[in-house]
């Protein structure tokens, strides 16, 4: 900004004496010397003389017994509910505890830690589930419930044994087959599954789990009929996946373990 | 009115004293009329405006945090109300403004006879012409005697903005004024 700019921006405090010393004094040996910003003054003090100011207010026509009535209006204006509305209201930041300004401070904070907290019991949860579990580490849960998940786990092998044999001895000339039992076999066993992963027994047995899910789910989202194509595309999944077999091998360790657990009571 | 005064009265309106309300309205209805009237050049408008800015005032004292002056805030919303309804009757005039044969819309009439209008309203007019922040400037500073520093509250910018705007608001109205000073003189 030029001086001249910063003069002219001075010239209404200084027409109206409202300039301190220091900006009076410079604005004055300014206007002494500079014709341009003289003229501007004079044209300024001439606008100025024109222009109403506070001491010519519309307000000041109006009488006092109007003002009284312009308030009681307002006031009267403010609904009722309102004010009951207000009364329970934060007071406001500087003046009292402002419970509002702490409830914005205190939601994100607590949002925060909920998420952390929710986070790491999700990580448990991965962690700790089977698939990621390591060999032979179990978790910390009650014996009862161990049990019934291991009955449930050999009635989840046997199941799906049959399910897979059914499919692999299925013949190849059949031009139509009805898979409603298959499919709903299969729907079953994919909610065990699910179960099951949530009351882990072994990494192998969850292994095993995922490896099942990869054939059951195509089952149970199968045609009502399928055709020839369909049933030796399902064939070559179950021998590729070598399932039979993993099958018979988790069948053979559960009992190992069931017979030296009775050797051992005996 | 004391600062800390007026902070009490805010704090107990904000609770719902109506009361307490009642007195800031009393001690700043007639400067919020007073500036709505610069806008609005009417008096049932600058009433309404008054009104209506007192109202969303009371409505908005809960979001009201106290870093600026009351009367800032407040004239804040008048300015902001008066603003919008000026707009809104520019609107509604253009809508009514009648078309002659040819289908062209005439323009504005030139300046009446001095001789037969007060000074007042030739201010009005000149007033009117000056772009929205300008306008707003003059009114506020000038007119309604604010400082600079409760200006630039008000319209949200520095204080150099306000005296930039100010200075031109001013020159402008001079070249609109200048006939007049002439006549007076």
């Amino acid at each position: 900004m030029t001086t001249h700019e910063h003069v002219r921006n001075l010239l209404y405090e200084y027409l109206r004496s409202e300039l301190g010393d220091q900006e009076r004094v410079m604005v004055e040996r300014h206007l002494e010397i500079c014709d341009r910003c003289r003229e501007a003054c004079g044209e300024l003090r001439a606008v100025l003389d024109v222009l109403p100011g506070p001491e010519n207010a519309p307000s000041a026509e109006l009488s006092e017994e109007y003002w009284t009535e312009f308030s009681r209006g307002i006031v009267d204006a403010i609904p009722v509910h309102e004010e009951e509305l207000k009364r329970s209201a934060p007071a406001g930041r500087g003046f009292a505890p402002p419970f509002s300004a702490l409830r914005r401070r205190l939601v994100p904070v607590l949002g925060s830690v909920l998420l952390l907290i929710g986070g790491m019991y999700l990580a448990w949860l991965v962690w700790f589930t089977p698939g990621h579990q390591p060999e032979g580490m179990h978790r910390d849960i009650p014996a009862a419930a161990v049990t019934i998940a291991e009955d449930r786990f050999d009635q989840y092998l046997r199941k799906s044994k049959v399910l897979l044999v059914g499919m692999t001895n299925m013949p190849a000339t059949v031009d139509e087959a009805d898979f409603d039992p298959e499919r709903k076999l299969s729907n079953e066993l994919i909610r065990e599954g699910r179960y099951l992963r949530r009351v882990p027994l072994d990494a192998r047995s969850a292994i095993l789990i995922a490896e099942m899910d990869k054939v059951l789910i195509p089952i149970a989202n199968a045609r009502h009929t399928w055709y020839p194509a369909d049933v030796e595309l399902l064939k070559r999944g179950i021998l590729r996946e070598n399932l039979l077999f993993k099958i018979r091998i988790a069948e053979n360790l559960r009992d190992s373990s069931f017979i030296m657990h009775a050797l051992n009571d005996n | 009115m004391q600062v800390a005064e007026e902070q009490q009265l805010v704090y107990q309106a904000r609770r719902g004293n109506r009361d307490a309300f009642r007195c800031l309205v009393d001690r700043y209805m007639k400067h919020a009329y007073d500036l709505a009237y610069g806008f609005v050049n009417d008096h049932d408008d600058a009433e309404d405006v008054a009104q209506e800015s007192f109202l969303r005032a009371w409505q908005g004292l809960v979001r009201f945090r106290g870093e600026a002056g009351f009367g800032t805030w407040l004239y804040r919303i008048v300015t902001n109300v008066a603003l919008n309804r000026v707009k809104q009757k520019n609107s509604a005039a253009r809508r009514r403004l009648p078309h002659d044969g040819t289908g062209d819309i005439p323009h504005d009439p030139p300046w009446p006879d001095l001789s037969r209008i007060d000074v007042r309203t030739h201010v009005e007019r000149a007033l009117h012409e000056l772009p929205t922040l300008q306008r707003a400037v003059v009114i506020l500073r000038h007119i309604n005697g604010l400082s600079t520093k409760q200006v630039s509250g008000i319209l949200g910018c520095s204080e150099g903005t306000v005296k930039t705007h100010l200075h031109r608001g001013l020159v402008k109205l001079r070249k609109l004024l200048g006939h007049l000073e002439e006549d007076r003189l």
